[in-house]
């Protein structure tokens, strides 16, 4: 019995350490462009994103690593607005320090075993120029919510990518269910309770993000507040140190924070989203149709308000509105839906991301906190969408005929019939 | 005693693993927990609209009650207020600092 038990465990233990050993290849701190136990020759992007595009960003980026034409993705976790002035200035990848937070570079390894939900490993990039160029900007909000300096090159291109959905964020243990945005815009808006917004009357409790990120932009819109105007406690440098913020509060009933919904996917279980209800709406819904569901119903019908696009950035041909670098052409392409013959299913990453194609949309808007109007559009992914979100169920009728092929009255899309 | 720090060696790592399979494999972990809130399509007693947003008249049901939802959206309004299968969560606070029409008050 007992050499049983240590066999077994001499079993467990040979295998961890092989997935240690994996892990190991993945280096942390080698220079970007001499990457230690990796192909050095493999075509490389250098990419800027908001942080609630890095779960995206990591799942394409695997696979594209895994793909018969190989990408490796260098990338950097930074807010938007500051996203928009790289790209708009032709930045390179440079060490970068926002105020107080380091922003790390970090890569795609080669390993199959990299694991898209674990950290990915760091490399460092020179102090000053030349670096290599930052191809592809990723943000999270609508730029127009940005200062408007500098101003948009005539070569640079902003294609609205996925959508990205946000809220209210508090501790597990608070009995909170809803938030109102007259709650929010007393609660943000007013020092310490000066808002009597019960039970957010406590400041230090109240979390955001800095004023040049998306999740700050949209959701300060969302309760008709500027971010500058949000009285919280010190700025949270990242997504992730604002969720241990909210986690870790020693008053769970008072704790307020904002958060984009992709990354509180990966969190339910230790935060809880507060259902949201707008100026003007009878009741207050999550971005999904139930508390436990993915479905983002709420958000693409127009029930479910803090949302904006990813903005695409990037350099574009001469007299063109295409985008120049093949590589970041090829990854907009991916996540868009619209590459034909690459072996990387990029809307599936999107929707397996949490995020939102822009066909299972219907609404749209022209910037953060717009009113919504209803958008038509021309070949809709909503079922293919609802089949492909975690526990994601459809009542639509499956097809085999190929895309925009008459289906029951409509159209087969993506393996489903839509309504046209 | 060599083969009695060998066997606690392997008991921690026991109880290590264990921790970890537990952690890996509970798939209640992303489940969340507490009781559903009101998924009923009443607004409730003494429910009212936020304020914003002015009347509410989305016609009647077939009984000569007043419907709270459009069936057929077109402006901002009828969208965020459209009829749903999905949960709705009645919440109508009250907020002292509120104007007397239900606005919002400047920012001190």
């Amino acid at each position: 019995m007992r050499s049983e038990l240590s066999r077994a465990l001499g079993c467990a233990l040979a295998v961890s350490l092989v997935v240690v050993a994996e892990r190991a290849e993945a280096a942390n701190g080698d220079p970007c462009a001499a990457l230690t136990d990796e192909d050095n020759n493999v075509p490389a992007i250098y990419i800027e994103n908001g942080d609630t595009q890095e779960p995206l960003v990591k799942k394409l980026g695997k696979l594209l690593m895994q793909s018969s034409t190989k990408l490796r993705i260098f990338y950097r976790n930074r807010p938007t607005c500051n996203i928009r002035s790289d790209l708009f200035t032709n930045a390179q990848m440079i060490t970068v320090v926002d105020g107080t937070t380091a922003r790390p570079v970090r890569y795609i390894p080669a390993s199959p075993t990299f694991d898209p939900a674990a950290a990915a490993p760091t490399c460092t990039v020179p102090d000053a120029p030349p670096a290599e160029p930052i191809a592809l900007g990723i943000g999270a909000t609508y730029l127009s919510s940005c200062a408007q300096t500098p101003a948009q090159p005539a070569d640079i291109g902003v294609f609205d990518g996925p959508i990205q959905a946000y809220g209210f964020i508090t501790n597990k243990n608070s009995s909170q269910v809803a938030i109102t945005a007259e709650e929010g815009y007393l609660a943000y808006g007013f020092t310490e309770g000066g808002g009597e917004a019960a039970p957010w009357v406590v400041q230090n409790l109240r979390f955001k993000r800095g004023n040049t990120a998306s999740t700050t932009l949209t959701m300060s819109s969302a309760i008709r507040l500027l971010p500058g105007q949000m009285k919280a406690a010190a700025d949270s440098g990242t997504s992730e140190a604002l969720i241990t913020s909210v986690v870790n509060s020693p008053t769970p009933e008072a704790t307020l924070g904002i958060l984009g919904t992709e990354l509180y996917d990966q969190r339910r279980a230790d935060i809880k989203l507060l259902a949201f209800k707008t100026f003007g709406q009878k009741f207050a819904y999550f971005p999904d149709s139930t508390n436990a569901s993915f479905d983002k119903q709420n958000v693409r019908d127009g029930h479910y308000l803090p949302w904006s696009p990813t903005p695409y950035i990037a350099k574009l041909m001469p007299g063109t509105q295409t985008i120049a670098d093949p590589n970041a052409r090829r990854i907009y392409e991916l996540v868009m839906g619209t590459r034909v013959g690459d072996d990387v299913n990029g809307l599936l990453q999107v929707v397996q991301s949490g995020l939102i194609p822009e066909c299972a949309m219907k609404v749209t808007r022209s910037g953060d906190g717009a009113d919504l109007s209803l958008y038509d559009e021309p070949a809709p992914c909503s079922c293919w969408f609802e089949k492909n979100v975690p526990q994601g169920t459809t009542s639509c009728t499956a097809c085999t005929v190929g895309n925009d092929a008459p289906c029951n009255g409509g159209k087969c899309r993506l393996g489903f019939c839509e309504a046209k | 005693m060599k083969k009695k720090v060998h066997s606690s060696i392997l008991g921690c790592a026991l109880v290590i693993l264990a921790g970890f399979t537990h952690a890996a494999c509970d798939d209640s972990s992303s489940a969340v927990k507490e009781p559903p809130p009101n998924s009923g399509n009443d607004a409730g007693p003494g429910s009212t609209d936020s304020g914003s947003g002015g009347g509410f008249d989305a016609g009647t049901l077939p009984d000569g009650a007043p419907k709270d939802c459009f069936d057929n959206p077109k402006t901002h309004f009828e969208i965020i207020n459209a009829c749903t299968n999905a949960t709705k969560i009645t919440k109508n606070p009250t907020l002292p600092k509120l104007l007397a029409d239900g606005g919002l008050p400047p920012l001190e």
